[in-house]
Protein backbone atom coordinates (compact mmCIF):
# COMPACT_ATOMS: atom_id res chain seq x y z
CA UNK A 1 0.00 0.00 0.00
CA UNK A 2 1.15 3.45 -0.90
CA UNK A 3 0.19 6.49 0.68
CA UNK A 4 -0.02 9.42 -1.67
CA UNK A 5 -1.36 13.00 -2.43
CA UNK A 6 -4.16 14.31 -4.82
CA UNK A 7 -2.84 17.43 -7.13
CA UNK A 8 -6.54 18.77 -5.88
CA UNK A 9 -4.98 19.16 -2.37
CA UNK A 10 -2.76 22.16 -3.52
CA UNK A 11 -4.23 23.35 -7.06
CA UNK A 12 -1.47 25.67 -7.56
CA UNK A 13 1.55 23.86 -6.69
CA UNK A 14 4.11 23.26 -9.33
CA UNK A 15 5.23 19.79 -9.47
CA UNK A 16 8.54 20.62 -7.20
CA UNK A 17 6.32 22.24 -4.61
CA UNK A 18 4.26 18.74 -4.66
CA UNK A 19 6.82 16.75 -4.30
CA UNK A 20 8.12 18.74 -1.13
CA UNK A 21 5.13 18.24 0.16
CA UNK A 22 5.73 14.67 -0.17
CA UNK A 23 8.66 14.62 0.79
CA UNK A 24 7.09 16.51 4.16
CA UNK A 25 4.56 14.67 4.88
CA UNK A 26 6.20 11.42 4.08
CA UNK A 27 4.03 10.09 1.21
CA UNK A 28 5.06 8.10 -1.50
CA UNK A 29 3.11 8.85 -4.33
CA UNK A 30 1.54 11.60 -6.49
CA UNK A 31 -2.24 11.53 -8.04
CA UNK A 32 -1.95 14.38 -10.86
CA UNK A 33 -5.34 15.99 -11.91
CA UNK A 34 -5.48 17.28 -15.32
CA UNK A 35 -5.89 21.07 -15.10
CA UNK A 36 -4.06 21.58 -12.36
CA UNK A 37 -1.16 23.91 -11.93
CA UNK A 38 1.37 20.67 -11.67
CA UNK A 39 2.93 22.00 -15.25
CA UNK A 40 3.10 17.91 -16.40
CA UNK A 41 0.89 18.68 -19.94
CA UNK A 42 3.94 17.10 -22.00
CA UNK A 43 6.42 18.68 -24.39
CA UNK A 44 4.39 21.21 -26.12
CA UNK A 45 2.96 23.14 -22.82
CA UNK A 46 5.32 22.42 -19.57
CA UNK A 47 7.18 19.27 -18.24
CA UNK A 48 6.94 16.08 -20.18
CA UNK A 49 4.98 12.71 -18.21
CA UNK A 50 8.64 11.07 -18.66
CA UNK A 51 10.74 13.80 -17.26
CA UNK A 52 7.64 14.51 -14.45
CA UNK A 53 7.94 10.42 -13.36
CA UNK A 54 11.96 11.11 -13.68
CA UNK A 55 11.83 14.22 -11.47
CA UNK A 56 9.58 12.45 -9.38
CA UNK A 57 11.07 8.98 -8.83
CA UNK A 58 14.03 10.81 -7.87
CA UNK A 59 12.70 12.22 -4.93
CA UNK A 60 11.16 9.15 -3.88
CA UNK A 61 7.89 9.49 -5.68
CA UNK A 62 5.89 7.49 -7.78
CA UNK A 63 3.44 9.62 -10.59
CA UNK A 64 0.81 7.39 -9.77
CA UNK A 65 -2.27 8.23 -11.87
CA UNK A 66 -3.39 11.18 -14.44
CA UNK A 67 -6.89 12.13 -13.31
CA UNK A 68 -8.92 13.27 -16.39
CA UNK A 69 -13.03 14.40 -15.39
CA UNK A 70 -14.22 14.28 -18.71
CA UNK A 71 -14.03 13.31 -22.30
CA UNK A 72 -11.68 16.41 -22.87
CA UNK A 73 -9.23 15.84 -20.20
CA UNK A 74 -8.79 12.29 -21.31
CA UNK A 75 -7.31 12.63 -24.62
CA UNK A 76 -5.10 15.64 -22.76
CA UNK A 77 -3.91 13.12 -20.51
CA UNK A 78 -3.42 10.06 -22.71
CA UNK A 79 -0.07 10.51 -24.33
CA UNK A 80 1.11 12.71 -20.96
CA UNK A 81 0.29 9.60 -18.81
CA UNK A 82 1.92 7.40 -21.61
CA UNK A 83 4.80 8.62 -21.22
CA UNK A 84 4.83 9.14 -17.12
CA UNK A 85 4.07 5.29 -16.92
CA UNK A 86 0.74 6.04 -14.82
CA UNK A 87 -2.77 5.42 -15.60
CA UNK A 88 -5.64 7.90 -16.51
CA UNK A 89 -8.27 7.79 -14.04
CA UNK A 90 -11.43 8.25 -15.74
CA UNK A 91 -14.57 9.71 -13.76
CA UNK A 92 -17.19 12.26 -14.64
CA UNK A 93 -19.52 12.07 -17.30
CA UNK A 94 -22.76 10.86 -17.49
CA UNK A 95 -23.08 7.25 -17.30
CA UNK A 96 -20.68 4.29 -16.16
CA UNK A 97 -21.07 2.97 -19.52
CA UNK A 98 -19.51 5.85 -21.17
CA UNK A 99 -16.76 6.19 -18.49
CA UNK A 100 -16.08 2.46 -19.99
CA UNK A 101 -16.25 3.65 -23.69
CA UNK A 102 -13.76 6.46 -22.65
CA UNK A 103 -11.18 4.58 -20.52
CA UNK A 104 -10.80 2.33 -24.09
CA UNK A 105 -10.07 5.67 -26.08
CA UNK A 106 -7.45 6.11 -23.49
CA UNK A 107 -6.60 2.42 -23.65
CA UNK A 108 -6.38 2.53 -27.60
CA UNK A 109 -3.84 5.82 -27.56
CA UNK A 110 -1.25 3.59 -25.73
CA UNK A 111 -1.97 4.83 -21.92
CA UNK A 112 -3.18 2.77 -19.22
CA UNK A 113 -6.63 3.11 -17.61
CA UNK A 114 -8.70 2.69 -15.08
CA UNK A 115 -12.69 3.09 -14.60
CA UNK A 116 -13.65 5.70 -11.44
CA UNK A 117 -16.04 4.34 -8.90
CA UNK A 118 -17.69 6.79 -7.04
CA UNK A 119 -18.74 6.58 -3.67
CA UNK A 120 -21.04 4.03 -2.62
CA UNK A 121 -21.64 3.45 -6.39
CA UNK A 122 -24.02 0.57 -6.86
CA UNK A 123 -23.55 -2.92 -7.80
CA UNK A 124 -24.91 -2.42 -10.65
CA UNK A 125 -22.52 0.38 -12.01
CA UNK A 126 -19.59 -1.49 -10.83
CA UNK A 127 -20.63 -4.30 -12.97
CA UNK A 128 -20.35 -2.52 -15.96
CA UNK A 129 -17.08 -0.69 -14.77
CA UNK A 130 -16.04 -4.63 -14.69
CA UNK A 131 -16.80 -5.10 -18.66
CA UNK A 132 -14.14 -3.03 -18.49
CA UNK A 133 -11.27 -5.18 -18.31
CA UNK A 134 -9.20 -2.71 -16.73
CA UNK A 135 -8.04 -1.09 -13.55
CA UNK A 136 -10.60 0.36 -11.40
CA UNK A 137 -10.13 3.22 -9.06
CA UNK A 138 -12.53 4.07 -6.14
CA UNK A 139 -13.35 7.56 -4.61
CA UNK A 140 -14.13 6.87 -1.20
CA UNK A 141 -16.47 9.72 -0.04
CA UNK A 142 -15.94 9.62 3.79
CA UNK A 143 -18.43 13.10 4.85
CA UNK A 144 -20.93 11.32 2.18
CA UNK A 145 -21.62 7.88 4.16
CA UNK A 146 -20.45 4.82 5.77
CA UNK A 147 -17.43 3.06 4.58
CA UNK A 148 -17.18 0.37 5.80
CA UNK A 149 -19.79 -1.19 4.15
CA UNK A 150 -19.15 0.19 1.02
CA UNK A 151 -16.03 -1.21 1.29
CA UNK A 152 -17.15 -4.84 1.93
CA UNK A 153 -18.76 -4.97 -0.66
CA UNK A 154 -16.61 -3.37 -3.56
CA UNK A 155 -13.58 -5.28 -2.47
CA UNK A 156 -15.03 -8.35 -2.37
CA UNK A 157 -16.82 -7.34 -6.02
CA UNK A 158 -13.70 -5.27 -7.70
CA UNK A 159 -11.17 -8.40 -6.32
CA UNK A 160 -7.55 -7.45 -7.29
CA UNK A 161 -8.71 -5.42 -9.81
CA UNK A 162 -9.27 -2.06 -7.74
CA UNK A 163 -5.73 -0.08 -7.95
CA UNK A 164 -6.13 2.93 -6.82
CA UNK A 165 -8.23 4.70 -3.83
CA UNK A 166 -8.73 8.62 -3.31
CA UNK A 167 -10.02 9.09 0.01
CA UNK A 168 -12.20 12.66 -0.02
CA UNK A 169 -11.67 13.61 3.16
CA UNK A 170 -8.62 12.39 4.52
CA UNK A 171 -5.51 14.29 5.68
CA UNK A 172 -6.32 17.35 8.17
CA UNK A 173 -10.05 16.35 7.53
CA UNK A 174 -9.41 12.79 9.12
CA UNK A 175 -10.35 14.09 13.03
CA UNK A 176 -13.69 14.76 11.68
CA UNK A 177 -14.09 11.59 10.06
CA UNK A 178 -14.65 9.48 13.68
CA UNK A 179 -17.14 6.25 12.80
CA UNK A 180 -17.08 6.86 9.21
CA UNK A 181 -15.15 3.71 8.72
CA UNK A 182 -11.91 4.50 7.60
CA UNK A 183 -10.07 2.39 10.19
CA UNK A 184 -12.00 -0.30 8.63
CA UNK A 185 -11.32 0.85 5.45
CA UNK A 186 -7.73 0.36 5.94
CA UNK A 187 -7.75 -2.97 7.78
CA UNK A 188 -9.72 -4.55 4.82
CA UNK A 189 -7.05 -3.04 2.31
CA UNK A 190 -4.03 -4.41 4.88
CA UNK A 191 -5.65 -7.98 5.54
CA UNK A 192 -6.10 -8.46 1.78
CA UNK A 193 -2.63 -7.13 0.97
CA UNK A 194 -3.52 -4.49 -1.34
CA UNK A 195 -0.48 -2.99 -2.98
CA UNK A 196 -2.02 -0.04 -5.34
CA UNK A 197 -2.57 3.26 -4.04
CA UNK A 198 -4.33 5.31 -1.08
CA UNK A 199 -4.71 8.76 -2.23
CA UNK A 200 -5.30 11.61 0.31
CA UNK A 201 -7.46 14.38 -1.23
CA UNK A 202 -10.13 17.21 -0.12
CA UNK A 203 -13.52 16.34 0.12
CA UNK A 204 -14.27 20.44 -0.65
CA UNK A 205 -12.89 23.70 -1.39
CA UNK A 206 -14.21 24.53 1.89
CA UNK A 207 -11.15 22.94 4.06
CA UNK A 208 -8.55 25.07 2.02
CA UNK A 209 -7.47 27.07 4.84
CA UNK A 210 -6.96 23.78 6.70
CA UNK A 211 -5.52 21.49 4.06
CA UNK A 212 -2.79 24.59 3.43
CA UNK A 213 -1.97 24.58 7.20
CA UNK A 214 -1.43 20.95 6.75
CA UNK A 215 0.68 20.89 3.85
CA UNK A 216 2.90 23.41 5.52
CA UNK A 217 1.69 26.25 2.89
CA UNK A 218 0.96 28.77 5.58
CA UNK A 219 2.55 30.02 8.41
CA UNK A 220 -0.71 31.11 10.42
CA UNK A 221 -4.73 30.80 9.86
CA UNK A 222 -4.49 34.63 8.27
CA UNK A 223 -6.47 35.88 11.39
CA UNK A 224 -3.32 37.80 12.65
CA UNK A 225 -2.77 35.60 15.34
CA UNK A 226 0.84 34.47 14.35
CA UNK A 227 1.76 38.43 14.67
CA UNK A 228 0.05 39.50 17.22
CA UNK A 229 1.30 41.49 20.65
CA UNK A 230 0.64 39.62 23.37
CA UNK A 231 1.22 42.94 25.69
CA UNK A 232 -1.81 44.33 24.26
CA UNK A 233 -3.99 42.04 26.46
CA UNK A 234 -3.46 41.55 29.91
CA UNK A 235 -5.34 38.50 32.11
CA UNK A 236 -3.72 39.85 35.29
CA UNK A 237 -5.73 43.16 35.31
CA UNK A 238 -9.09 42.88 37.73
CA UNK A 239 -11.89 41.68 35.85
CA UNK A 240 -14.95 44.41 35.37
CA UNK A 241 -18.49 44.45 35.39
CA UNK A 242 -18.02 40.90 36.32
CA UNK A 243 -20.21 39.83 39.56
CA UNK A 244 -20.46 42.92 40.18
CA UNK A 245 -23.78 42.22 42.09
CA UNK A 246 -26.14 44.74 42.95
CA UNK B 1 -3.25 -7.41 -4.62
CA UNK B 2 -0.12 -9.48 -3.32
CA UNK B 3 0.52 -10.39 0.27
CA UNK B 4 2.01 -7.49 1.16
CA UNK B 5 0.15 -5.98 4.15
CA UNK B 6 0.31 -2.72 4.88
CA UNK B 7 -1.34 -0.85 7.52
CA UNK B 8 -1.30 2.89 6.86
CA UNK B 9 -3.12 4.26 9.91
CA UNK B 10 -1.39 8.11 8.96
CA UNK B 11 -5.02 8.58 7.42
CA UNK B 12 -7.34 7.07 10.10
CA UNK B 13 -8.94 9.27 12.59
CA UNK B 14 -7.16 9.19 15.75
CA UNK B 15 -10.17 7.26 17.88
CA UNK B 16 -10.26 4.54 15.28
CA UNK B 17 -6.23 4.07 14.57
CA UNK B 18 -5.94 1.32 17.27
CA UNK B 19 -8.75 -0.69 17.06
CA UNK B 20 -8.09 -1.01 13.61
CA UNK B 21 -4.10 -2.11 14.62
CA UNK B 22 -6.20 -4.75 16.60
CA UNK B 23 -8.46 -6.04 14.13
CA UNK B 24 -5.77 -6.33 12.13
CA UNK B 25 -3.59 -8.20 14.80
CA UNK B 26 -6.12 -10.10 15.42
CA UNK B 27 -6.63 -11.19 11.66
CA UNK B 28 -3.30 -13.17 11.96
CA UNK B 29 -2.18 -16.91 11.57
CA UNK B 30 0.71 -17.44 13.91
CA UNK B 31 3.89 -16.62 11.74
CA UNK B 32 2.06 -13.62 10.21
CA UNK B 33 2.54 -9.92 10.01
CA UNK B 34 1.69 -6.91 8.91
CA UNK B 35 3.77 -3.31 8.74
CA UNK B 36 2.52 -0.38 10.68
CA UNK B 37 2.80 2.92 9.51
CA UNK B 38 2.67 6.15 11.20
CA UNK B 39 3.96 9.70 11.28
CA UNK B 40 5.34 9.48 15.13
CA UNK B 41 6.78 6.68 16.93
CA UNK B 42 3.59 4.24 18.30
CA UNK B 43 5.55 3.76 21.83
CA UNK B 44 1.64 3.91 23.19
CA UNK B 45 0.83 1.08 20.89
CA UNK B 46 3.47 -1.29 21.89
CA UNK B 47 2.51 -0.60 25.63
CA UNK B 48 -1.09 -1.36 24.84
CA UNK B 49 -0.14 -4.54 22.98
CA UNK B 50 2.25 -5.56 26.04
CA UNK B 51 -0.50 -5.34 28.33
CA UNK B 52 -3.19 -6.95 26.20
CA UNK B 53 -1.36 -9.29 23.91
CA UNK B 54 1.96 -10.33 26.60
CA UNK B 55 4.35 -12.81 24.62
CA UNK B 56 1.82 -13.14 21.75
CA UNK B 57 3.59 -10.41 19.51
CA UNK B 58 6.73 -9.54 17.55
CA UNK B 59 7.90 -5.87 17.52
CA UNK B 60 10.51 -4.71 14.88
CA UNK B 61 11.79 -1.49 13.88
CA UNK B 62 11.82 -1.29 10.16
CA UNK B 63 12.19 2.48 9.84
CA UNK B 64 12.39 5.29 13.16
CA UNK B 65 11.36 9.01 11.42
CA UNK B 66 11.77 11.57 11.37
CA UNK B 67 9.07 11.68 8.77
CA UNK B 68 7.61 7.99 9.08
CA UNK B 69 7.87 5.04 11.85
CA UNK B 70 7.48 1.79 9.82
CA UNK B 71 6.93 -1.23 12.84
CA UNK B 72 6.39 -5.23 11.69
CA UNK B 73 4.30 -6.31 13.98
CA UNK B 74 3.80 -10.36 13.98
CA UNK B 75 1.68 -13.03 15.38
CA UNK B 76 3.64 -15.24 17.31
CA UNK B 77 2.74 -19.35 18.77
CA UNK B 78 0.79 -19.67 22.00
Amino acid sequence: MRLGLSSAAAPDAGLDELLAICARRGLAALDLCVGDAHGVEGPMYGLSGAAAAERARGAGVLVSAFRSGGEGQDLRAAPVAAAAGAPVLVGGGPSMAARVRRAHAVAARGAGAAVVLDGEVSTADLEVALTADLELAWDVDVPGGSVGGAAERIMRIAGGRLRHIRILGGGPEASMQEGQGVGELMSRLALAGYDGTVILAPSSSRYRVAWQHWLGRRGGWGCGSKSADPSLVSLDGPLLGVGGGA
Amino acid sequence: MTNARILDVRVIPPREKHPAIFQTFGALEEGESFVLVNDHDPKPLRYQFDYEHTGQFGWEYLEEGPTVWRVEISRKGA
